[in-house]
């Protein structure tokens, strides 16, 4: 959620019955107004928090250029020192921190031990050898980098026009947009997912009729398998504002007010995948 | 548009090419005040420019325009001539689009006209956007729709319409009545008011809810879980809609339960005494229908057998055909026969009463906060055994089904009902001392019985012995300490200082412990003396009052099951938070406080439930509350172990006179058949049932026979 609209951001985003106390409303808000100066980002965001047993962390990111490739992550746990998140490259840390099962303890520099699923070699539908299951060694920090990056790959999300590709390629924030109309605001192949597009950008402009090169490049949130189960729209404070709610990830919520550039998206839960979801419908 | 600003318009666009601006601008005036003169002096450079630019454009199109004669023909020079050449490329823009209609020229001096009118940031970089938008615009001018033309109903449109509508406000178009109106409502109140202190005096001492929404609204915003600021107000008026019912004791926000198409605001409430009484009339008397054996059930008397089940003979094998019609009438089918579906006896674990156990409050629950209250159905054991074994979301719709295996016995309703149960039970705490138990004279006072001196005797047990007595303990209502003080916040941040007020459900689904076994064997008893009894009323002798002596086989089953008999029992009521189960390394509750840095004084303790996310408390001073704000899930360390689908069941054997190859028959033994069919149950209407009792013995036996084949 972008600070310029902190406050009101937050009140819209209530819907999902949780928000920020009045003390760690404005610690944060002011402290990443001076993380954006101090790093002379062109937009500060406020991503949300991860419930842990002792501290929580709290995430937020900038962006200099290009606001999809050129994020960094930010966290920190008295909501006013922030410190960089690592960027995690290992696959073996993204697979430990799915399988983990502990619930995040507030410490960056706790180590644990993930047991990774086994692996099996197929030759021609039969099991030819199994690898022993791999013990991985996980930084709660690490942990933490990772769970931001699959939240926000998987579940991050803006409305159709908002994001806006340049010639050059670069993806800024639109300055023309004006927010979904009436008609738009309730359907969810207008909601893009803030992530660089997996999609091919073919696949991504076929589904539209009405095409547009620069913003329809992203891949839209009615495609997310599984199909019409991942995310629910609803529409409140008399349909004037759309709150759409991830499934698979529990916690996030996004917001937008029709006919209004404000728009914004934010994390509060415990970094737990809801793994029962085919099951729930 | 007026045509000497889009002329100059055209001129300047044309002439900020690089190679003619400075000459060409100079020129502007001039060439506009006379524009037949020949200019010598700049006629190559101008040439240059309009060449360069759109010369493909100009030979294209010159033809189309000339015979539309849009360009004036006064200017038609010598072809190197500027005033030419503008007006061919002005001619050129101007053109009109044939599917919309519209023109180049047009678009691109509105475009202008916004650019400099609006100013935006970086248009430049979002051109093909602000092009599109102007010209989205463009077909929303009010020359093209009108605006009174079609007036479409926006969105905020019918909620606003229902939110005046459930504020029930005074109409302000009769202003006489209004204000006689007005006072007959308060002298309504009063009256109301005065009545109910009268009834309700005694109860008055057992409000322990906090109704005052917007007071807890304060402290929620505080905490940093609420539910948002506009509802609150609309959900203190609906509350109060709801508080006013007569028969309604006391009632508090419960919390809210999110669907996927629209959230449950939930409402506890206690009924009155009176309310509780009629209801339990009704309840009772259904439960003692449904406990009764099903055999002495109303209109369950056993069916008759229905007289042809199965093929009545199997044709082809005998080449019955070939028999005299004498001799197959006395034949036997050989296949076996359909087998008839037969009736189980099943019990449930009967429901707690109201007014008692689960079903001590009831709850209410409403989509829109504008909506009529909703109550819910009261809760069964079966309903809460079921709801933790399966995980599902919320529909928004309380009549929406179920889908889960193991099967739920209800609808969202129910599954709603039975979750606010566990959720309640679970997750409802309060520091030690807050709530204390109600006191013999009391609780007497809260029943509505003149005390006698047996149950003074039970309940001063109770009190000696609280260990003996935890599942009578447990079902209680607890009141508050009018003598509780809040203990410095440090001394309460631990899980030690925080109990359980309301009590555990146990693993059957009731509060109360119910003895499966002991329901049984009444169950067993009644039905055997209700059959003696019927055979007896047969026989057409007198009823002989005598007592059933246990069977052999009774006594055996009871020394088998003597161990199951031992009532279980969980954590008792007001039992520390910190004993909670717990999945190994999650502690069961998390605690913060609201300032951890600033503001010391006024802090508050918030306690958020793990086990059911979205459940909170806090405490500030002498108020404490719980809510839940959530999905209604459970807490699972990673997915919910559901329960595996049982084998599918092994279907019919089938042996080889089941296929068997017959050609079709004719007409005229179909005839036949149809005759001989109706021959028989002619026949055995006449013999009576005995026969068909006999015939389906022997059905059985052909069965076994051929099972060992």
């Amino acid at each position: 959620m972008n600070i310029e609209y902190f406050s009101e951001g937050l009140e819209c985003l209530m819907y999902s019955g949780r928000k920020l106390s009045p003390e760690q409303r404005i610690l944060i808000e002011n402290s990443l107004i001076v993380l954006l100066q101090e790093n002379r980002f062109s937009g500060m965001y406020f991503w949300g928090r991860i419930t842990a047993t002792k501290n929580d962390y709290y995430i937020a990111f900038g962006y200099t250029n290009d606001c999809l490739k050129d994020r960094r992550y930010f966290y920190s746990l008295d909501q006013y020192q922030w410190q960089l998140l690592p960027f995690v490259q290992s696959p073996k840390i993204f697979q430990a921190t799915v399988l983990a099962r502990e619930p995040f303890v507030g410490d960056p520099s706790l180590q644990m031990f993930v047991k990774l699923d086994p692996t099996f070699n197929i030759v021609a539908n039969q099991v030819v050898s199994i690898t022993r299951a791999e013990v991985v060694k996980l930084k709660e920090e690490e942990r933490l980098a990772a769970i931001v990056f699959i939240i926000s790959e998987e579940c991050a999300i803006s409305p159709r026009g908002a994001l806006y590709k340049m010639v050059d390629g670069r993806v800024i924030p639109n300055q023309m947009f004006r927010g979904l109309n009436d008609l738009q605001i309730d359907n969810l192949s207008y909601y893009q997912l803030y992530r660089i597009p997996r999609n091919d950008l073919k696949t991504n402009l076929s589904k539209r009729c009405d095409y547009n090169y620069a913003i329809d490049f992203l891949d839209t949130i009615d495609g997310v398998i599984p199909l019409g189960q991942s995310f629910i729209l609803n529409m409140q404070r008399n349909d004037r504002v759309a709150i759409i709610k991830s499934c698979i990830w529990q916690g996030m919520t996004f917001f937008h007010k029709v006919d209004s550039r404000k728009h914004g998206f934010l994390y509060l839960g415990d970094g737990r995948k809801n793994f029962d979801l085919l099951f729930m419908y | 548009m007026d045509n000497p600003s889009c002329d100059r318009f055209s001129l300047g666009s044309t002439s900020s090419e690089p190679t003619g601006l400075p000459p060409c601008v100079p020129k502007k005036k001039k060439e506009e005040e006379c524009e037949v003169k020949p200019q010598e002096s700049e006629e190559p450079k101008c040439s240059d420019i309009i060449t360069t630019t759109s010369s493909s454009s100009t030979t294209i199109s010159l033809g189309a325009f000339n015979s539309e004669n849009q360009f004036p023909r006064t200017t038609c020079q010598e072809p190197p001539h500027i005033g030419h050449e503008l007006s061919i490329a002005k001619s050129v823009l101007q053109q009109y689009s044939t599917l919309s209609g519209d023109n180049l020229f047009d678009h691109m001096s509105d475009i202008i006209k916004r650019v400099i009118d609006e100013r935006p940031p970086n248009v430049i970089d979002f051109f093909e956007e602000f092009s599109r938008n102007v010209r989205e615009q463009k077909f929303h001018v009010p020359e093209r729709f009108p605006p009174t033309g079609v007036f479409a109903d926006s969105r905020m449109f019918r909620p606003a319409k229902r939110i005046l509508h459930a504020i029930k406000l005074p109409q302000t178009a009769e202003g006489a009545d209004y204000a006689g109106d007005e006072e007959g409502a308060e002298e309504l109140t009063y009256a109301d008011a005065e009545l109910h202190i009268d009834l309700d005096d005694s109860m008055r001492l057992f409000v322990t809810f906090n109704e005052r929404v917007e007071q807890l609204q304060f402290y929620w915003n505080q905490t940093g879980f609420s539910i948002s600021k506009d509802d609150i107000f609309q959900l203190a008026s609906s509350i109060n809609r709801l508080q006013t019912h007569p028969s309604i004791m006391q009632c508090r926000f419960w919390g809210c339960i999110y669907g996927l198409k629209a959230p449950y605001y939930i409402v506890e409430a206690s009924l009155t005494r009176e309310e509780v009484v009629t209801r339990l009339a009704m309840m009772e008397e259904e439960m003692a229908e449904k406990a009764l054996p099903m055999r002495m059930q109303k209109n369950r008397e056993p069916k008759a057998a229905p007289a042809h089940v199965g093929p009545e003979l199997t044709p082809g094998l005998y080449g019955w055909e070939s028999f005299p019609y004498e001799e197959l009438q006395k034949m036997t089918p050989k296949a076996p026969a359909v087998p008839l579906v037969e009736e189980m006896e099943f019990y449930d674990i009967p429901p707690e009463y109201v007014g008692k156990g689960c079903n001590r409050y009831s709850y209410f629950v409403v989509n829109n906060l504008y909506d009529d209250w909703i109550e819910l159905p009261i809760v069964t054991p079966r309903q809460i055994v079921i709801s933790r074994m399966i995980k599902k979301f919320f529909t928004g719709d309380l009549e929406a089904d179920i889908v889960a295996y193991p099967c739920f016995p209800g609808k969202e309703k129910h599954y709603l009902r039975a979750t606010i149960a566990r959720i309640t039970s679970g997750t409802y705490i309060a520091p030690q001392g807050y709530y204390r138990r109600m006191t013999k004279r009391e609780q007497n006072l809260f029943d509505g019985i003149i005390p006698d001196e047996g149950e003074e005797e039970e309940e001063e047990e109770n009190f000696n012995e609280g260990e003996e007595d935890t599942i009578e303990d447990n079902d209680v209502m607890l009141l508050k300490n009018e003598n509780f003080e809040i203990e410095p916040l440090s001394s309460l941040a631990t899980l030690v200082a925080w109990v359980h007020v309301r009590p555990n459900i146990l693993n059957q689904g009731r509060i109360v412990w119910y003895d499966e076994e002991k329901a049984r064997k009444e169950r067993e008893k009644m039905l055997a003396l209700y059959l003696k009894m019927r055979l007896m009323e047969e026989m057409g002798e007198e009823a002989e009052e005598e007592e059933i002596e246990d069977g052999e086989e009774e006594g055996e089953e009871e020394e088998m099951l003597e161990g199951f008999i031992q009532p279980e029992t969980g954590p008792p009521i007001l039992s520390s938070v910190a004993s909670d189960m717990t999945f190994a390394p999650i502690p069961p509750w998390l605690i913060r406080f609201t300032s951890k840095y600033t503001n010391q004084k006024e802090r508050m303790i918030v306690l958020q439930s793990n086990l059911w996310p979205g459940a909170f408390t806090f405490v500030f001073e002498n108020i404490c509350e719980s809510v839940y704000l959530g999905w209604g899930h459970k807490f699972t360390p990673r997915n919910i172990p559901f329960r595996h689908l049982p084998m599918v069941q092994e279907e019919f054997v089938h042996g080889f006179q089941d296929f068997i190859e017959a050609s079709d028959p004719t007409v005229e033994e179909e005839l036949a058949y149809n005759e001989w069919l109706l021959s028989k149950q002619k026949k055995s209407e006449v013999s009576g049932g005995e026969d068909d009792n006999f015939e389906g013995d022997e059905m059985d036996d052909g069965d076994e026979e051929e099972d060992e084949q």
